[in-house]
């Protein structure tokens, strides 16, 4: 179990002023089988009205909008989460996860021998395997649009594509799966990894390290793939160019 | 009826000039078409009505059931009535609906209830319209310029008074209203049915808005009056799609939406008319299972029949579909008015073996059905009196009870060899008698 401290911070800068700016965040760490909140704190400028409600995944999302004209846009949330993947716990799995997406979609295990015999955790740990014996890690070869078929076919991706791989095999194999969006151990950008349904249980894995996920990771939000995990959602009246910064850290709490 | 006959031009021309009409979109541009009218009515007597009517409200009910169920437990996939293939992987099915019930547990406040008439009197229900069913401010308006034109027609004739509609859809809104105005959303002047937008708002005592007049704000949706005042919407009767209401929650795109509509409707802060992600329950693989629910939810046999439906998903049905395509009608699930529809009769033998093909590839796409000789009726074309097919698009309310409108649309074809009445491929329609005794 770890005590983990937060921060992730966005700034959005306008290059001409914007108005009417709506928004939805999926960037509050909730309780789940996996993570417990100690506590959150968040901070959105400028702010007209926000609220909070739980999209058809069960995932929090603050929702609100920014009316007034403005060239700067940031949002703010820290808080401290208890992390524990050491004992696996029951929980509940929608149907919705057995289905492949557009984003999701491969083609099957080249060699699919390779993995029968092997326990539900080998295979986990046999398809991370291939896909990091594929894939070379590259930032700026896909966008948020590339499938998982074409970041294969291209041989590079970054963990987005990673995790669309992972989690369209696993839906291949019978395996329901989804797609997880959240923030790992010491600073960068925001991760994405996988969880997958064996018997009744959730279990984690992050091909892009080619590892099982440990105490070192809080989940934001999940869902079939990246679309339904966007963390910074929205839209706005303007007509200019947008340059976003995010800055994500992760530390251990030990002064407490 | 000479009576009714010897009016059809003025009345056309009155439908013209209150702009009843149609409006498509082929090759990218708009057009609009006057819908004709036609004025012999179709005549339904008073216990065949009766009988349609219960058959009717129980089919609502239970879809209405069935919708709640699949967005909350699935326990109907769980006993294994439905295949979970059908629910979880068509594209009906909307996660932003997951989880939760709107107001008074309604989905389906309006349903259109698309029936025919076979020759031997029975009837059959060919489609469940659950979305955003169009087409009945056409009867309405039909209906007051009919009784303007021949008012002693209605004396000597018992037929229901069907001018109840606009106050059974102001009930329903106000039944599952959440706060606030009623308001009837319009994409605007250039959809197709922007006609009866307006004509039902006006009726209904209720708001038209465009998206423009409508914001959410603190997960409450408003309407901004023109004194610019902002007035909180509690039931908004949206004539666009799913896809479109809400550019944060479906297509980012769109133009015509509201966004943070769907926050508003999931916290519970306004009805929307009809509910979201109601599409998975009048997919035409879903409408196969629909006799089922009935039996499932309601322990009721169903009163009203589907057209006899082949399902290819299932090996059996694969097999007599494949056997016996000539003389079968085949849809595609996922299309609607009146398109992705081809006759087994229409084929020569090159095209039926392709359909083979593509159905054995793609099984879980179509549906295939036997073709019902329907009942023609008569029609008024050029001083003659010629037959052609028709259907009725019976509407369903739901609000405190489940209601049906003594009335409909009668849409014919004006092909004499097409079996598609819908407005979209050009059809005409008739005003539809229900007698009282």
């Amino acid at each position: 179990m770890k005590r983990l401290v937060y921060q992730y911070q966005m700034d959005l800068k306008f290059s001409d002023f914007v108005k009417e700016q709506q928004f939805q965040l999926r960037c509050i760490p909730q309780d789940n089988y996996y993570q417990k909140v100690i506590e959150t704190h968040y901070y959105v400028y400028p702010l007209d009205s926000i609220n909070r409600f739980t999209d058809g995944f069960g995932n929090l999302v603050l929702s609100g909008n920014a009316i007034m004209r403005h060239r700067d846009f940031s949002f703010q949330v820290k808080g401290v989460v208890e992390v524990d993947y050491s004992s696996p716990k029951p929980d509940f799995c929608h149907p919705l996860y057995k289905y492949e997406t557009p984003l999701t979609r491969v083609d099957s295990l080249k060699h699919p021998e390779e993995i029968y015999g092997l326990s539900f955790d080998e295979q986990m740990m046999k398809i991370m395997q291939m896909i990091n014996d594929h894939m070379t890690y590259a930032q700026g070869t896909t966008t948020i649009q590339t499938s998982a078929q074409d970041a294969l076919n291209q041989g590079t991706g970054v963990c987005q594509d990673y995790a669309h791989i992972m989690v369209g095999l696993c839906r291949k194999l019978g395996y329901p799966a989804r797609y997880i969006a959240g923030m790992l151990y010491g600073e960068g950008e925001t991760h994405a990894w996988v969880e997958v349904y064996n018997k009744d249980t959730w279990y984690s894995y992050d091909p892009t390290h080619n590892r099982k996920v440990d105490d070192n990771y809080i989940v934001l939000a999940h869902g079939r793939d990246y679309t339904d995990c966007i963390i910074d959602k929205g839209m706005f009246i303007g007509n200019c160019k947008q340059i976003q910064t995010v800055k994500v850290s992760v530390t251990e709490d030990t002064g407490r | 009826m000479d009576e009714l006959i010897n009016q059809e031009e003025s009345i056309n021309e009155l439908l013209a000039r209150y702009g009843v009409k149609f409006g498509v979109y082929k090759n990218n541009t708009f057009h609009e078409q006057l819908f004709p009218f036609d004025t012999l009515p179709r005549i339904i007597p008073s216990h065949e009505f009766d009988y349609l009517e219960k058959g009717l409200i129980q089919r609502v009910n239970a879809l209405n059931l069935f919708l709640k169920d699949i967005y909350t437990n699935y326990q109907i996939v769980k006993d294994g009535v439905i295949p979970e293939d059908f629910i979880f992987s068509s594209t009906g099915y909307l996660s932003p609906c997951i989880g939760m019930v709107p107001p008074k547990g309604i989905y389906s406040h309006i349903s259109g209830i698309d029936l025919v008439q076979a020759k031997d009197g029975t009837w059959y229900v060919l489609e469940d319209n659950l979305r955003i069913p169009s087409g009945a401010s056409y009867p309405m308006i039909a209906r007051d310029l009919m009784r303007r034109a021949a008012p002693n027609i209605f004396r000597t004739y018992n037929v229901r008074d069907n001018r109840d509609y606009a106050k059974m859809l102001e009930e329903t809104m106000d039944y599952v209203n959440m706060g606030g105005i009623n308001v009837i959303l319009t994409p605007g002047r250039y959809n197709s049915a922007y006609f009866e937008h307006s004509y039902l708002a006006e009726k209904s005592h209720a708001t038209l808005a465009t998206p423009q007049e409508l914001f959410v704000e603190n997960a409450t949706l408003f309407y901004k009056n023109h004194l610019g005042y902002k007035v909180k919407v509690g039931s908004l009767y949206r004539r666009i799609s799913d896809d479109y209401l809400d550019p944060l929650a479906f297509k980012p795109e769109s133009l015509i939406g509201v966004p943070q509509s769907m926050s508003a409707y999931r916290e519970g802060n306004v009805a929307l008319i009809n509910a979201p992600g109601n599409g998975i329950a009048d997919d035409k693989g879903i409408y196969y299972f629909v006799p089922k629910m009935i039996q499932y939810y309601l322990h009721e046999e169903p009163i009203l029949h589907n057209a006899p439906t082949y399902l290819p998903f299932y090996e059996e049905d694969r097999k007599y579909v494949l056997d016996n395509l000539e003389k079968l009608v085949v849809k595609d699930v996922s299309e609607a008015g009146g398109y992705g529809v081809v006759f087994g009769s229409d084929m020569d033998e090159e095209t039926l073996q392709k359909w083979r093909d593509i159905i054995s590839r793609e099984p879980r796409r179509f549906i295939a059905q036997e073709v019902i000789d329907f009942i023609d009726l008569p029609i008024h074309e050029n001083d003659k009196e010629v037959y052609r097919k028709a259907d009725l698009r019976a509407f369903v309310l739901s609000g405190e009870k489940t209601r049906v409108w003594a009335s409909g649309l009668t849409r014919f074809s004006r092909n004499p060899d097409s079996f598609v009445v819908n407005s979209s491929q050009g059809g005409g329609f008739k005003d539809t008698w229900v007698l009282s005794q």
